[in-house]
Parts: C-alpha cells; sequence; structure tokens
C-alpha cells in the first residue's frame, strides 16, 4: 500500500483529484477511535439526534 | 468556498491476524483481492480504489477487483466486509464516513473498530462548503446567520 502511494504516477493522479497521498502503514485502530470520539463531540454538540 | 479539514481514505480488512500455520499452506495472495468500497462509480472513493488496485495488482501478482457496495454512507460496503471470511483477501477502502457513521448512527451492525484490521492509509483530502458565488455569505460564519435568519430550509448536496 505504501509502495503503491509512493508511486509517481498515482501521486500525480492523487494530486489531480485534489488528494495527497498519505500512507501510514499500519494504519492504527486508535486513530480510528480518535476520529469516532472527535465526531461523537460535534455530534454531541451539535445536539444531532443518532439516526 | 471555505475548506474545513482533511479527511482519509484508510484501507482495512476483515478483522483477523493471519497465522503463521494458514500462511505457511497459503502463501499469501495466492488468488483474487476484492476491494470494496461503499460510493458511486466514478466518484472520488471508486477513482482511489482503482488506482491502488492497479498498483497492488502489479505487486502482489494477483488480481484485484474493485467491487462497489453503495449505499448508507458506505455502511453496506463496510457491513459486507466485516461479516466476510478474515482472511485478507476481502479489503474495504474506508473513508471519514466510516467514523463518522460509528458516532451518528444509534447502531451500526458491526463493531467500526474491533471487527476491522487497519491496513494503511492512503490519501488525505479536503472537505469544502460552497456557495454559489452571489451568495450573501463569505465564510462558514456567514452561513450559519444567514441558516439562522431564513424562514426557508437550508438545503446541501454532496
Amino acid at each position: 500500500m505504501t509502495t503503491a502511494a509512493e508511486d509517481p504516477a498515482i501521486k500525480a493522479s492523487l494530486l489531480s483529484l485534489g488528494s495527497e497521498p498519505a500512507p501510514s502503514s499500519p494504519a492504527r485502530a486508535h486513530m480510528v477511535k480518535r476520529e469516532i470520539e472527535r465526531w461523537s463531540s460535534v455530534v454531541a454538540k451539535a445536539a444531532i439526534q443518532p439516526a | 468556498m471555505i475548506q474545513i479539514g482533511r479527511r482519509s481514505f484508510m484501507v482495512g480488512a476483515a478483522g483477523c491476524v493471519l497465522a503463521p500455520a494458514t500462511l505457511a499452506q497459503d502463501r499469501y495472495p495466492s488468488r483474487l483481492i476484492q476491494l470494496t468500497h461503499g460510493f458511486g462509480a466514478g466518484g472520488n472513493a471508486d477513482v482511489v480504489s482503482r488506482l491502488f488496485a492497479q498498483k497492488m495488482k502489479e505487486g502482489l501478482k494477483q488480481p484485484v477487483v474493485v467491487d462497489i457496495k453503495s449505499g448508507a454512507g458506505g455502511t453496506f460496503a463496510s457491513d459486507y466486509v466485516a461479516k466476510s471470511k478474515p482472511d485478507g483477501y476481502n479489503l474495504v477502502m474506508l473513508t471519514g464516513a466510516h467514523t463518522v457513521s460509528a458516532a451518528l448512527r444509534r447502531s451500526l451492525p458491526f463493531d467500526a473498530i474491533r471487527d476491522f484490521s487497519f491496513i494503511s492509509t492512503v490519501t488525505s483530502f479536503p472537505f469544502v462548503i460552497a456557495v454559489r458565488s452571489e451568495h450573501p455569505a463569505g465564510n462558514l460564519q456567514d452561513l450559519m446567520a444567514v441558516a439562522g435568519k431564513t424562514s426557508s430550509t437550508c438545503s446541501t448536496r454532496s
């Protein structure tokens, strides 16, 4: 996955889409957990009712 | 146009650690790999998945097929892979929607963390809120003020 992200052609294609290659291997579960906590906080602060 | 942050694409697999015994019997990968995502054909998730599938195919010497199971903000795709055999042949291209859904949904048919092995982030991209050029809002604060004043609803598209 990292090799693919570092490939010049892939990099160029991603950049043309407005995306930037951001490989991190391995992606750790704590990053996902942190994001869920972050969005849970947003949902609570905005008083959004969970569907 | 107001940029509000960057989100990531990440590749995950059904939660598993490939046991050495399994690897010895069946050197990975020995057959087709399916890379699922939960968004529309031609969209950002689809294009990124296809770019990586092509490169993975070259590196792994096995076919990597992109499979679309769109709907429910990617939940169908995540659920499919969460319930697939945890052998490394069913991957999912997750987006930020994976964590937003976990925060926003009262319940999901899978555990957004425990049911996956997170392999790698692959790319990050900006999320932008935009209004038409003649709209009075020039920033997010203006937009919220306009939305708060108007009696009509504020519609969004993504």
